[in-house]
């Protein structure tokens, strides 16, 4: 998908001025509540009709102010699952479905085999669960055969389990080559797992359209669309599984020695699989030799890169290993008492119990 | 003692049965259209063409119905603008059971309309939104997803303007007189019966027949709205 919109929208009180120029499977709306994320997507799904600019869907031109030119949703395709699914009342759970397919019913039952459906097909749309409603919503979407998918926070309210379930049928769309998906969250775990391209938003405005791995390097952008602390994104390559845990191997080898070895919770995928996860800046502890009287598993051999202030009396500096970066924050009191400064080689510890977000099995 | 219903009164009966299906089956349309302009239309027809639009429609329910019933005359009347017009092509509303649905569909149109227009805005615009992003176009959308929807709301609507329609007595009688066999509705023979010496008994029948039918309606409607009402609370609750 390439999507490159530059748009502005006055909807009451609330300014939405976004700029996008994207390319990629699934990109994220990543911003807190009220950053303005749905408006957007409503916007390019043709909900919304902004006030000046334009949007461009793989070249084609979907609205211009310009030149007077706003194609009509229905003509759009643009499938969206809304949060609150808006299933018709009055039709069937199958009818539901088949709504949007036409005469093309080549992929129901392939759809209705992901998305676990079988049972809940001749049921009425009152009767189902907050996470059945989404699971039918994404099937109809789906089966319109859309260019995209707008999925509008698709696993809010739901429960761990369930949310875990439908985040499995999700990846499986991607990975069996849906249609491309715009992917409205607050949850970074769900875009660690999802996400190739990520636009940051916050009070309206789009603040930055990066690769994940990239788009949290700077933290303040990522600070002001909601994100709690500072994080690292990390890519690796599965190397085995121990008991309970994985290992993977981090970034690139260096030129004499071994690539450096990450311990991570035990995931499901096999070895040679490259997977993603994020670590935050405040679980990483710096040390000047690397200790081995440690529980710590992960000892990563860094060099300081940059020490900038962050917030009150705190300090973010950044490591790098070879073909990775990570970020800790330190208090400024430690960063006297250790000496720290630019160049510095030091060990970032960081517990492999400790909070590593969900895990991306890359294709 | 009291005799069984006589010839003159079945024909009363069956006269306001005709009126009043006439009557509902006519002003529907146009009632589902206005209530549709009244409930969706403020965006392309502006808040000032509703007002009048709404103002129009409700004044049948403010004005007395003998004003209705002689604005009617005025207008459709052998003599009236509408009324020699008409003529011409053969239609005549004046002293004619045509009048008689005239005015009872005039009078029953506000009650339809509100409940009818209540119908349309109980349902989620995102429903339909929903529609338009799977493809479908406005008149696929109005059909399959409007239109069901809105059905209690229409089918209160009717029935409300049907009982409406068969105890209208007041514009009728000032319009179309109360012609036995032409215009004599089972309202005006109820009038006439109480006017008559000795015509009590007449007119307890027919007001038995007349409650009944319209109670009988009155029910349906209620079980059509109560319908409504439930799907709104559903709604409100998502």
């Amino acid at each position: 998908m390439s999507l490159d919109i530059a748009i502005c929208a006055q909807l009451g009180g609330f300014k939405l001025d976004a700029q996008i120029d994207t390319q990629g499977q699934v990109t994220a709306l990543f911003g807190r509540s009220g950053a303005g994320k749905s408006s957007l997507a409503r916007a390019i799904a043709g909900l919304l009709r902004p006030q000046s600019g334009h949007i461009r869907l793989n070249g084609e031109t979907l609205f211009d102010a310009k030149a007077r030119l706003h194609v009509p949703p229905w003509k759009r395709q643009i499938g969206y699952v809304f949060q609150d699914a808006r299933l018709f009342p009055h039709l069937s759970v199958l009818q539901n479905l088949t709504y949007g397919a036409g005469s093309n019913l080549s992929g129901l039952d392939q759809t209705i085999a992901l998305l676990g459906l079988e049972t809940l097909l001749q049921r009425s749309p009152d009767g189902l669960s907050g996470g059945e409603a989404r699971r039918v919503a994404i099937g109809r979407a789906l089966l319109s055969q859309p260019r995209l998918l707008i999925l509008d926070e698709p696993l809010s309210g739901l429960d761990g389990a369930r949310r875990l379930r439908l985040l499995d049928c999700l990846e499986q769309i991607k990975i069996t080559g849906g249609p491309d998906i715009l992917y409205i969250s607050h949850d970074l775990d769900e875009l660690i797992r999802l996400a190739d391209q990520v636009t940051l938003m916050a009070g309206g405005k789009t603040l930055t359209t990066q690769p994940i791995e990239q788009v949290f390097e700077h933290p303040e952008a990522g600070l002001a669309a909601g994100l709690k602390a500072p994080i690292s994104i990390l890519t690796g390559t599965v190397l085995d599984h121990g008991e309970g845990t994985t290992r993977l191997l981090l970034g690139s080898k260096p030129d004499n020695g071994q690539q450096a070895v990450f311990t991570l919770p035990r995931i499901d995928a096999d070895p040679g699989h490259r997977v993603r996860f994020y670590v935050e800046a405040s679980d990483i502890a710096i040390a000047l030799t690397n200790p081995t009287d440690t529980s710590v598993q992960n000892r990563l051999t860094v060099e300081i890169d940059t020490i900038e202030p962050f917030g009150a009396g705190t300090l973010l500096v950044t490591l790098s290993g070879y073909g990775y970066k990570i970020r800790a924050l330190v208090t400024s009191q430690a960063l006297r008492n250790l000496g720290l400064r630019n160049g510095l080689c030091v060990t970032a510890m960081i517990k492999a119990v400790a909070k590593v977000g969900l895990n991306s099995i890359d294709r | 003692m009291t005799p069984a219903i006589t010839p003159d009164e079945l024909e009363a009966l069956r006269l306001s049965l005709k009126v009043s299906c006439v009557a509902t089956v006519i002003a529907l349309p146009l009632a589902a259209a206005t209530a549709l302009a009244l409930a969706r239309g403020r965006t392309w027809l502006g808040g000032w063409v509703t007002a009048l639009i709404n103002g129009l429609v409700y004044l049948p329910l403010i004005l007395p119905p003998v004003v209705t019933g002689y604005v009617l005359l005025g207008l459709f009347g052998r003599m009236g603008p509408i009324g020699s017009a008409l003529a011409k092509v053969g239609i005549v509303f004046a002293f004619d059971w045509t009048g008689a649905a005239l005015a009872a569909g005039l009078m029953a149109f506000p009650l339809m309309v509100r409940a009818i227009q209540l119908g349309f805005e109980a349902i989620d615009p995102g429903l339909e939104q929903a529609a338009a992003s799977l493809g479908a176009r406005p008149l696929r959308v109005f059909a399959t997803i409007t239109l069901p929807l809105a059905a209690p709301g229409l089918i209160a609507g009717t029935l409300l303007g049907f009982a409406k329609a068969m105890g209208e007595f007041g514009a009728t009688v000032t319009f179309v007189a109360s012609i036995p066999g032409e215009t004599r509705t089972l309202s005006s023979a109820i009038y006439n019966a109480i006017q008559t010496p000795g015509g009590d008994a007449m007119a307890m029948r027919l007001a038995a027949l007349s409650a009944g039918i319209s109670v009988l309606a009155l029910i349906l409607a209620e079980a059509a709205s109560r319908r409504l009402v439930q799907r709104r609370q559903k709604a409100g609750a998502a």
